[in-house]
C-alpha cells in the first residue's frame, strides 16, 4: 500500500535546491495534504550535494526522510546528482526531471575523477526508472539572464509533468508568499518557461 | 500517531516551519526574555529566527562566545526571575556541563531551558555524542519532540515546567527535525510580567556544604516531574490495547517507527508507545504497557539511553511482569551507531514478526553497480576566493619548504576541511572546538623526548576566542616555543556568517570588535597579522621564520574575511576577475603541470574541454588573485569584470 507522494529535490550546492523544496512544500501545504520535509544545512555553499525530501499524503503525519526505494518523483538540478539519489531511493516507478547540464565536481576539475559520459548516464537513468524528462534548465535560465531562476524553471517543467496532485496556481501563491516582491514576477515567469519545456518533450 | 494526525488537522492557520523555527516559535509563546547560545549545525535557525523577533516581541537576543558564557548569562535571567533560552549543538553540552551540573541544584525563581540539536550519522559534527546524558547527569528534565508541531509545544512546555519546579529542562532534538520542515499552529506570544528581581536572601550558591542537602531536594523535585510526565500529552500510546509486540520510541524516531508499522501493515498487532518525556521516565505509564507485552522493541538515537532506562523499570518490577523479550541497541537488533530511519525499521519489525517486506524492492543490483561505476564522490571544497585556500596552501609550502616532517593540527569549522584535498590535506589532528592549540602544547614538551618534528595549531577567530585563549595563556606560561595561526575570516562562516568578536565594526550586524592581535600581545605573544590572499609569498615567509625561530609562542593571524560572506553581504562595487591568457598557459607541457587547477582547485578554474587548457569561469570568480600569484608563467591577469565585453 503506497503510505505516500515520496519526493526528492537534489542538485549542488548553491542552486537553490532549499527554496525549492520550501515553496514545493508550502504548495502541497495549501492545498490540503499534510506535509513533510527532510533538508540539510550547514555545508551547501561548499560544493557538495544537497538533497531535499519533499513527502506529501492525505492524512498522516510522515518522518522527513523518504525511505529507500519508494520515491515517486525526482527533480535533478544536475544529472551525475540524479543517477546518485535514483541508486538510492528510486524504483522503476519514479518519474525523473532532470537538468542536463553536468557541474563538475572538484575531483574533476583536480583530474582525479573523470565526470561520466552524459549520455551514458541518461540511458542508465531511464532504464532505472519509469521515466525521464531531459530538460535544457541552465540554458533556459541563462536565455532568461540569471543562473539562479534555475530551480523554478526545473519546478514548471516537474509541474507540468501532471503527476503532483497539487495545483500549479498554489505553486504561484507560494512564490508571491515566499519571494520578496520584486523576484516574484520574474520567478513566475520562469516557472511559466519551464512548464512549456515539458511540452516541447 | 495520534496526537499529531488528530488533533492539528487542516487548521488552516497551519504554516510550514523548520524545527528550529518551530522551536523559537515556542520559547516566544512561552515568555523568554533573552535567547543565547553558540552556533553550530544543525542548532543555528533558532537564535537566528529569534533575532527577527528582537524588536517587535522585546526580547534580547545575541550569541556567545562560547556555551558556558551562554548558560551562565541565561542562568542570571532565571536568577531575577525571568525566563531565557540556550542553543547548542551536542558538542556544546560538554562545554556547558560543568555549570549545567552546578545551577540545577539551586531553586530557580524564573525559567531556563537548554535546547540542544544533535546529529546522529553526522552531517556537520565531529561526533554523534548523545546529550540525552546530560539530562540524567544533572538531574534535570528531558522532553524529545518528533515533530516540528511537537517542538513548537514542547518548548512551550518546558518552559512552564522549568518555572514550576525552579529546574532547568534540557530539550533535544536531532538534525533531521531541526532542518525538518512540517505544519505547525502557533499559539499567542507571552507577555513577560514577572517583576525583574533578585532576591538577596536567596542566595544562588552551590557551596560543598549545601551539595546534599540541595541535591536531596533536587531528588524531590525529580520524583514530582516524574508524576506530572505519568499523564503527560506528550506521551501517546496508538495500537491495540493488548499488543504483544511493543514499540517504545522517542523522538524523531518515534515518526520512523510509526512509519515502519504502517509499511508492515501490523497497525492492528503492533503497539507503539511513545515517549516525549524521556527523563524522569514515567515508569508506571512503562510498567502499564510492558504488561500487555511480549516483545518490546525500542527505536531511538543514537544512545540506548530509554531502552536501558525501560529495562530498569523492568527490573524494579519484574515480580508483577511477565517474562519480556528486548530487541534494541544493547543486543544488535537496532543499529547502535548512526542515524535512524524507516528503512532501518521495517527491516527489525519485519524480522522480529517473520513478515515478508511489501516495500517498492528499489533498483535491482545490475542496475545498482552499473550506477556505482558511474558515481564519483562530490569532495566537499573551500569556495571560490576562500581565504583558507591561500592560508593552507602558504601552511603546505612553509612546511615543505622547512622540510623536517612537519604538521599541522587545527580544529572544526570551515577550515577543517583543510584535511581534505581542498587544504592540501595539511590538518593531521582535528577533534573539537581549539583542541588544535591545546594539541601544540603536548607537541611542543615532546622535545624533551627527542621529537623534533616542527608542529603548528590552526584555530579559526571565532575558535580563539571560544577555546583557544586557555590553551595560549598556558602555552606562554610554561614559556614553550609554539606557532598558532589564527585563520581570522571575520565572521563564523560554517554555521551561517555568524558575527562573533573579531568581526570588524564596519560589517552589516557587527558590535564592539575585540582584537584578536592585541588580545595575543597582551597575553604576551609574539604576534604578526598578514592578508595571505593578498600577499601569498608573505604569508610563506612569517611562517617559516616562526619556524626557524624556534624560540616562543608566536601568533600569525591570517586575515581575510569569508569569500561567500563577503559577496553576499558587502559585495565590491568595481568587483575583478581573473582570466588565463591561452597564449602565455604552457598547460600540460608547463613545468607546473596545470598547477592552478590540478593543484590550488579553486572552483572558479576548470579544463575547457576543446583546448583543454585551464580556463576562468568569469561568473564564479571573485578575483581574489590567489591563482595569480601561482602562476609560473603569469599567464594569470586580474581585470575588472565589466572589461570582458569590451
Ligand atoms: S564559507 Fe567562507 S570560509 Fe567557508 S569555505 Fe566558503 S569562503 Fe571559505
Ligand atoms: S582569482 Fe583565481 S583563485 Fe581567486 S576566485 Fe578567481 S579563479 Fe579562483
Amino acid at each position: 500500500m503506497k503510505q505516500s507522494i515520496n519526493t526528492i529535490i537534489t542538485g549542488v550546492g548553491g542552486q537553490g535546491n532549499v527554496l525549492a523544496a520550501k515553496l514545493l512544500a508550502a504548495a502541497a501545504l495549501a492545498d490540503g495534504w499534510e506535509v513533510s520535509v527532510g533538508d540539510v544545512y550547514g555545508l551547501s555553499q561548499r560544493g557538495g550535494s544537497v538533497a531535499s525530501h519533499i513527502r506529501w499524503n492525505r492524512d498522516r503525519m510522515m518522518p522527513p526522510l523518504v525511505p529507500e526505494g519508494d520515491l515517486d518523483f525526482l527533480l535533478a538540478f544536475e544529472p551525475l546528482e540524479a543517477l546518485r539519489i535514483m541508486t538510492q531511493y528510486g524504483n522503476k516507478h519514479t518519474v525523473v526531471v532532470v537538468n542536463d547540464h553536468p557541474v563538475n565536481p572538484v575531483g574533476v576539475q583536480a583530474g582525479r575523477f573523470l565526470y561520466p559520459d552524459v549520455e551514458a548516464l541518461y540511458r542508465l537513468l531511464e532504464k532505472m526508472s519509469k521515466k525521464v524528462w531531459w530538460v535544457s534548465g541552465t540554458d533556459t535560465a541563462k536565455s532568461l539572464g540569471n543562473i539562479q531562476f534555475l530551480n523554478t524553471i526545473m519546478l514548471g517543467t516537474f509541474f507540468a509533468t501532471g503527476q503532483l496532485g497539487i495545483r500549479a496556481e498554489l505553486f504561484e501563491d507560494a512564490i508571491r508568499q515566499t519571494v520578496p516582491a520584486r523576484y516574484a514576477l520574474p520567478n513566475i515567469a520562469a516557472f511559466s518557461r519551464g512548464k512549456a519545456l515539458c511540452s516541447r518533450q | 500517531m495520534p496526537d499529531v494526525r488528530e488533533t492539528k488537522k487542516r487548521d488552516s492557520s497551519r504554516v510550514l516551519m523548520m524545527g528550529n523555527e518551530a522551536i523559537a516559535q515556542g520559547v516566544l509563546e512561552g515568555g523568554i526574555a533573552y535567547a543565547t547560545g553558540y552556533p553550530g549545525n544543525p542548532s543555528s535557525e533558532i537564535v537566528e529566527t529569534l533575532f527577527k523577533y528582537k524588536r517587535s516581541h522585546n526580547v534580547c537576543v545575541e550569541w556567545a562566545v562560547n556555551e558556558i558564557v551562554a548558560l551562565e548569562a541565561a542562568a542570571a535571567f532565571s536568577f531575577a526571575g525571568q525566563r531565557a533560552v540556550v542553543t547548542m549543538k551536542q558538542n556544546g553540552m560538554n562545554v556547558c556541563a560543568d555549570f549545567l551540573t552546578t545551577v540545577c541544584l539551586n531553586k530557580l525563581p524564573g525559567a531556563l531551558l537548554v535546547v540542544v540539536c544533535d546529529d546522529p550519522g553526522p552531517l556537520t559534527s565531529s561526533n554523534e555524542e548523545d546529550s540525552r546524558h546530560f539530562a540524567k547527569i544533572a538531574q534535570i528534565p528531558l522532553f524529545e519532540p518528533s515533530t516540528p508541531q511537537e517542538a513548537k509545544d514542547m518548548a512551550v512546555a518546558a518552559l512552564n515546567l522549568s518555572q514550576k519546579y525552579g529546574v532547568p529542562c534540557l530539550l533535544r532534538a536531532v538534525s533531521r527535525l531541526s532542518h525538518g520542515r512540517g505544519p505547525v499552529v502557533t499559539g499567542p506570544v507571552k507577555k513577560n510580567a514577572t517583576p525583574v528581581y533578585f532576591d538577596i536572601d536567596k542566595p544562588m550558591v552551590a557551596l560543598p556544604f549545601l551539595v546534599t542537602q540541595n541535591h536531596s531536594r533536587l531528588l524531590g523535585v525529580m520524583q514530582a516531574v516524574c508524576a506530572d510526565f505519568e499523564t503527560d500529552e506528550f506521551n501517546t500510546y496508538s495500537g491495540p490495547e493488548d499488543a504483544t509486540t511493543l514499540v517504545i520510541a522517542s523522538g524523531q524516531s518515534a515518526v520512523y517507527a510509526d512509519e515502519a508499522i504502517h509499511v508492515l501493515n501490523a497497525e492492528n498487532t503492533v503497539g507503539l508507545l511513545k515517549i516525549g518525556t524521556v527523563f524522569p521516565l514515567p515508569s508506571q505509564l512503562i510498567i502499564k504497557h510492558l504488561a500487555h507485552a511480549k516483545d518490546v522493541v525500542f527505536a531511538e538515537e543514537v544512545d540506548p539511553f530509554l531502552e536501558e532506562a525501560v529495562k530498569v523499570v523492568y527490573a524494579e518490577n519484574q515480580f508483577v511482569l511477565n517474562t519480556t523479550r528486548f530487541f534494541g541497541k544493547r543486543n544488535g537488533w537496532v543499529p547502535g551507531v548512526g542515524e535512524m530511519n524507516t528503512t532501518i525499521l521495517v527491516k527489525t519489525f519485519s524480522r522480529l514478526l517473520g513478515k515478508k517486506v511489501a516495500v517498492e524492492s528499489g533498483i535491482p543490483e545490475k542496475l545498482k553497480s552499473q550506477a556505482q561505476a558511474m558515481l564519483i564522490p562530490r569532495e566537499l571544497s573551500f569556495c571560490q576566493g576562500c581565504p583558507h585556500r591561500a592560508s593552507f596552501f602558504a601552511i603546505k609550502t612553509a612546511l615543505k619548504l622547512d622540510d623536517r616532517q612537519g604538521f599541522l593540527v587545527g580544529d572544526i569549522g570551515c577550515y577543517g576541511l583543510g584535511a581534505g584535498a581542498t587544504g592540501f590535506e595539511q590538518i593531521k589532528a582535528l577533534h573539537c572546538m581549539g583542541s588544535g592549540m591545546g594539541n601544540l602544547n603536548g607537541f611542543s614538551r615532546l622535545a624533551a623526548l627527542g621529537f623534533d618534528q616542527p608542529v603548528l595549531a590552526a584555530a579559526g577567530d571565532s575558535t580563539f576566542f571560544h577555546a583557544g585563549l586557555p590553551a595560549l595563556v598556558n602555552a606562554v606560561h610554561h614559556k614553550m616555543n609554539a606557532v598558532f595561526i589564527i585563520l581570522d575570516n571575520s565572521v563564523t562562516a560554517m554555521t551561517g556568517f555568524q558575527i562573533n568578536p573579531s568581526t570588524p565594526d564596519n560589517f552589516p550586524g557587527a558590535e564592539q570588535t575585540v582584537s584578536i592581535e592585541k588580545t595575543a600581545e597582551g597575553i604576551g605573544a609574539i604576534t604578526s597579522v598578514i592578508d595571505p590572499v593578498a600577499d601569498l609569498q608573505k604569508a610563506i615567509d612569517a611562517i617559516l621564520k616562526a619556524l626557524r625561530l624556534e624560540k616562543g609562542v608566536h601568533v600569525i593571524v591570517f586575515r581575510h574575511p569569508c569569500a561567500t560572506y563577503a559577496i553576499k553581504k558587502m559585495p565590491n562595487p568595481e568587483p575583478s576577475v581573473a582570466s588565463i591568457d591561452s597564449k602565455k598557459c604552457l598547460a600540460k607541457t608547463c613545468g607546473c603541470n596545470q598547477f592552478c587547477s590540478r593543484i590550488l582547485n579553486c572552483p572558479a578554474i576548470s579544463v575547457d574541454a576543446a583546448s583543454g587548457k585551464p580556463c576562468v569561469e568569469a561568473q564564479l570568480c571573485t578575483g581574489c588573485g590567489l591563482c595569480v600569484q601561482v602562476c609560473p608563467q603569469s599567464a594569470i591577469r586580474l581585470k575588472k569584470a565589466g572589461d570582458f565585453e569590451k
